[in-house]
């Protein structure tokens, strides 16, 4: 046989293999549905049912395990019930005859409009359905979405809280000043207004229980999520006739149910085609398995407000799945919608592809509470939404996105061994605070040639790497009009490298509480010379960073400047800690036993100010709060005290990240180096080594308290004086002193005293002749 | 795919259970088809193919003889089933039964990437009730491998649903014994400690190890040859294990 007859041979065996695995293939059953057919019909093309329901019904039927699909004709469907499946359904599409000709709509056409008795600018239409509760409407007006009334539209009304009002998440103080000159506050309409205030991360959105006009206060029927006054921004006022102010604006009046709507330029009220949703999804789908939704349009949904992952309605988006592993999206377009897009509980190798999102009032994609992942979003545009595309469970594939227009961040992870690449995201943190286009906590993780460009000024970063993103390494990205381009917030071990930013003035970058993280082979075209950077301890490495200026006079022309290398300082040398003495200074045997239950503020010892372990073995500061250990000490006339304060891993404390806990290697151990020879080395487990003396460490004696992940933990420790090994010296007795904590996921040491080359008794600690009047 | 239109669709239905027992609901539906199907496999116990007599291994028998095998349909806990004769461990022939679909028949091809991709439960058609019922891994799935750096991301060992998936829990739904199923993992490190893992039986406290057991267990192997105990801490025994070779020996 020669080469030729081969190779043909190979090619009709493989073949062969294909073609009979083809026939191991379940066949696909498929059911058509069209606004214009009728559900007593079979559902065959020519024959379509009207309903996807009855489509559902029928598929439902076929006892079989052929594979299932519902066909939607080209058309607009308007839905009165949200398309669910039986649980535990398998191998059910979704699909479109013709990509983006099957719209299916939430929303219900709304007629009989008349001039509103009020205000004549406006016009009214009562609810075409029975409100079912207080919900956020999504209306919309030949095609394009009405603006839901704010007040005001531009600064919030001020609240005058002082600083954090303690315990008070109720009530809501107002300046009457920032309500029109004349308005009377008390005639707001507390059925149907309601306000959002926003705080740092957080906003809150509540109605109003009671307005106290004499005080000026709204008394608020949801608590706000942080203390009122706390990063007091003020607040506005939705939904209300005070928020009607331009064309295109609209409200729904609670109590009389009916819609407001003040009506562009050229809108004749009765010929405009509007829309309101009563649906809170158009799918919901649960415990199913190996689904897909292809080529269909959805659009007007409501925001049901208060309904979580795990309520029992919908998931506030156009598509709700929960538990569905295997489930694909794909060509779609969501839009002009009161929730999200497509939201995915615990998602399991999803896949969403080539979508497109946009005019929604939450999020775009949204991967919820961990879950397997291994998921991908890849191809999607997403436009005009409060937050991108949220992923917050592991090993996602995020690629080729196109994100702008954001209220929030563009695209968030809390995640890890995910590729987040070639995404461009535009003019994110529009309207929100704490975020940035590229947000969340990137752990092990590349996030490589995405595109950030903003067109306006943000105060907020474009990459901002939060609460212990680690090991991950960002790349070939350009971050360009942002002033602050990166903000790494207690992060580790992060390399930032071959990344380009620019903006036409001063810039800034934070390593903020982070450490070992390497800052090097960018470009950075800016405008005034950098000469120095406040976090450059956080940085193991900052150096051969390209700088090029800005030409005088020359927009968007820059000229190279300098490769530039800044230089870290070694840890400046601590004073010797002073040890007070405690309130007794004799030793009480019913005093200050060591005793895991009590927190530090019951012991009956004064405790001095603790010192941190901030120094690594190179003995190079590193300052980040993380790990946060601390040292607090005092002494009485038989001991000394140490209380130990360990903060627990914040490096992965998001669901759909492993949080690695506090025994299985974040901080494995603490070891405390006494005068010339004795170390005190504590475990976790509460177990106590002693080297370098003959004293048994009696149990009792150490106590280690876990009050879990997010609160640290403490180990407290008493040790007898003359097993310390303090000299007598001209301000009392003194020994050498250091100590140590050792974390194991970094695999690195922090002291408290600088280290001199290998020596880590370097230090001292003193308790003076007379007590420290200073100290409580 | 084959999508099944207009013109075809009566045929599917004629075929289907959709006729008849209108009322009969979809879950009963299945479970009467899967009746037909189970006698063989209710009740019995589940053993790995490499602890039983060759003559009851299809692959290993000797003369002509009949077996039944129920695989799983897709990645759910679905069943579907096979009929398939052998000759001294060659496929002859054989039909495929899926839930409310006409049989297929199968060649020795179809077979090979059917085993190749599902785990097989298999019972000998006129064994004695008494006899188990034998648990074949996918012919992808090998014995011996290398713990991959991916493993970092979910550092457990799971030797149960290594060799078998999710199989076992599928077809203890239907009545077989798979409690008992297990397996031993030897472990050889890169620089040639060898010990054991232990031994993983489904069904029982040991049944996996999540990631403070296989550090445990790392640690112990390396601890008995002479390692010291207190230096491998979690980050080291990832270390250690990733590149690990890994022996997975079913038991009875």
């Amino acid at each position: 046989m020669n080469v030729k007859r081969k190779a043909l041979a190979a090619l009709i065996a493989t073949a062969a293999v294909i073609s009979s695995y083809a026939s191991l293939e379940r066949p696909t059953i498929a059911f058509y549905v069209s606004p214009d057919g009728s559900d007593v019909n079979s559902g065959t093309k020519s024959s379509p049912v009207k309903t996807p329901h009855r489509a559902v019904e029928l598929a439902c039927a076929v006892k079989s395990d052929a594979k299932r699909e519902i066909v939607f004709l080209d058309g607009y469907y308007e839905l009165e019930k949200t398309i669910a499946l039986p649980a535990e359904s398998h191998d059910f599409t979704f699909r479109a005859e013709n990509k983006g000709k099957a719209v299916l709509s939430g929303a219900m056409r709304v007629a009989g409009w008349r001039t509103d008795a009020l205000d004549s600018r406006f016009i009214t239409a009562d609810l075409p359905f029975k409100s079912p509760g207080k919900l956020q409407y999504y209306f919309m007006v030949n095609g394009k979405s009405a603006s839901l009334s704010v007040y005001p539209q531009g600064v919030n009304i001020v609240c005058p809280a002082e600083l954090g009002e303690g315990k008070n998440f109720t009530s809501l103080p107002y300046d009457p000043k920032s309500f029109p000159e004349g308005f009377d506050i008390a005639s707001l309409d507390l059925e149907s207004n309601w306000v959002v205030v926003p705080q740092e991360w957080a906003s809150t959105r509540s109605y109003i229980a009671t307005n106290d006009v004499a005080n000026q206060r709204f008394i608020l029927k949801t608590k706000t999520n942080m203390a009122i006054g706390k990063y007091n921004t003020g607040f506005k006022i939705y939904n209300s006739r005070l928020g009607m102010l331009d064309p295109g604006d609209w409200m729904f009046d609670q109590r009389e149910s009916k819609i407001i709507y003040y009506p562009r330029e050229g809108e004749n009220p009765n010929e405009i085609f509007s829309t309101i949703s009563r649906l809170p999804a158009i799918f919901d789908l649960r415990n199913s398995h190996n689904c897909t939704i292809d080529g269909l349009v959805m659009e007007g949904c409501f925001n049901p407000t208060g309904s979580g992952a795990y309520s029992n309605g919908p998931m506030a988006a156009a598509v709700s799945v929960r538990h569905c592993p295997f489930f694909t999206v794909k060509n779609c377009e969501v839009r002009n919608s009161g929730g999200g897009g497509i939201y995915m509980l615990k998602p399991n190798r999803a896949v969403i592809d080539d979508n497109y999102i946009h005019d929604v009032s939450s999020t775009g994609i949204n991967f919820i509470d961990g879950g397997e992942g291994h998921c991908k979003v890849r191809g999607n545009v997403l436009q005009n939404m409060h937050s991108g595309i949220y992923m917050q469970t592991p090993a996602i594939e995020c690629i080729g996105n196109k994100v702008s227009e954001i209220g929030r961040s563009a695209l968030t992870l809390w995640g890890r061994f995910s590729v987040v690449a070639s995404n461009e995201l535009r003019n994110a943190m529009l309207r929100s605070r704490d975020g940035g286009a590229l947000y969340g906590a990137y752990d092990y993780s590349l996030v490589k040639d995405n595109l950030v460009k903003y067109d306006n000024y943000s105060s907020w970063p474009g990459l901002y790497a939060d609460e212990g993103s680690q090991h991950t390494v960002f790349t070939g990205n350009r971050i360009e009009g942002l002033f602050w381009p990166m903000h790494m917030h207690q992060s580790y071990d992060i390399v930032i490298s071959n990344n380009v930013y620019k903006y036409d003035g001063a810039m800034r970058w934070s390593f903020q509480g982070g450490w070992r993280n390497r800052f090097v082979d960018n470009k950075i075209y800016t405008k005034d010379p950098i000469v120095s950077d406040p976090y450059l301890p956080n940085c193991a490495e900052w150096a051969r960073n390209e700088v090029y200026l800005r030409k005088k006079g020359k927009k968007d022309e820059y000229v190279f400047s300098k490769s530039l290398t800044l230089e870290r300082k070694k840890a400046e040398l601590r004073p010797d800690i002073i040890i007070p003495v405690n309130g007794a200074a004799e030793h009480d045997p019913k005093g200050p036993q060591i005793d895991a239950k009590r927190s530090k503020g019951e012991y009956p010892i004064n405790w001095r100010k603790s010192v941190w372990f901030n120094v690594g073995s190179d003995g190079y500061p590193e300052p980040g709060t993380q790990p946060g250990n601390t040292l607090s000490y005092s002494h009485d006339d038989k001991y000394v005290y140490f209380y130990i304060f360990l903060k627990n891993p914040m490096l992965t404390p998001y669901p759909g990240m492993k949080n690695t806990g506090n025994v299985w290697g974040v901080h494995d151990a603490i070891r405390l180096y006494f005068g010339k020879t004795m170390t005190v080395t504590l475990f976790w487990t509460g177990k106590s080594v002693v080297e370098g003396s003959t004293y048994v460490l009696p149990e009792g004696d150490f106590k280690v308290r876990d009050s879990g992940w997010w609160n640290g933990s403490t180990m407290e420790l008493r040790l007898p004086i003359e097993v310390v090994g303090f000299e007598a010296e001209p301000r009392g007795r003194s020994t050498v002193f250091n100590a140590e904590t050792y974390n194991a996921d970094h695999d690195a040491y922090r002291y408290v005293f600088r280290t001199d080359g290998g020596n880590v008794r370097t230090g001292h600690l003193v308790i003076p002749t007379e007590p420290l009047k200073e100290i409580k | 795919m084959k999508t099944i239109c207009s013109a075809v669709l009566t045929a599917v239905f004629a075929f289907s259970v959709f006729s008849g027992a209108s009322a009969e609901t979809l879950k009963k539906a299945r479970v009467r088809f899967e009746a037909s199907y189970l006698d063989v496999f209710k009740g019995r116990k589940a053993k790995p193919a490499e602890t039983v007599a060759d003559e009851l291994r299809y692959d290993r028998a000797k003369g002509v003889g009949q077996w039944r095998f129920m695989l799983q349909v897709s990645t759910d806990d679905r069943v579907r089933f096979i009929d398939a004769k052998f000759s001294y461990g060659k496929f002859i022939s054989g039909d495929l039964h899926v839930f409310g679909l006409e049989s297929v028949k199968l060649d020795a091809d179809d077979f090979d990437l059917l085993k190749r991709d599902f785990v097989m439960a298999a019972s000998k058609i006129g064994s004695e009730s008494s006899s188990p019922v034998v648990i074949h891994r996918s012919s992808k799935k090998r014995l011996n491998r290398t713990a991959s750096w991916k493993e970092v991301r979910n550092f457990r060992l799971n030797p149960i649903s290594d060799l078998w998936g999710a199989f076992p829990s599928v077809i203890k739904q239907r009545g077989v014994k798979v409690d008992s199923l297990a397996c031993t993992v030897d472990y050889e490190s890169k620089d040639g400690v060898k010990g054991s893992l232990g031994k993983f039986v489904n069904a029982s406290k040991k049944s996996s190890y999540n990631e403070a057991a296989l550090h445990k267990a790392i640690v112990k192997i390396h601890a008995d040859a002479g390692a010291d105990p207190t230096k491998i801490n979690m980050r080291k025994a990832v270390d250690l294990y990733i590149g690990a070779r890994l022996k997975y020996t079913p038991v009875d």
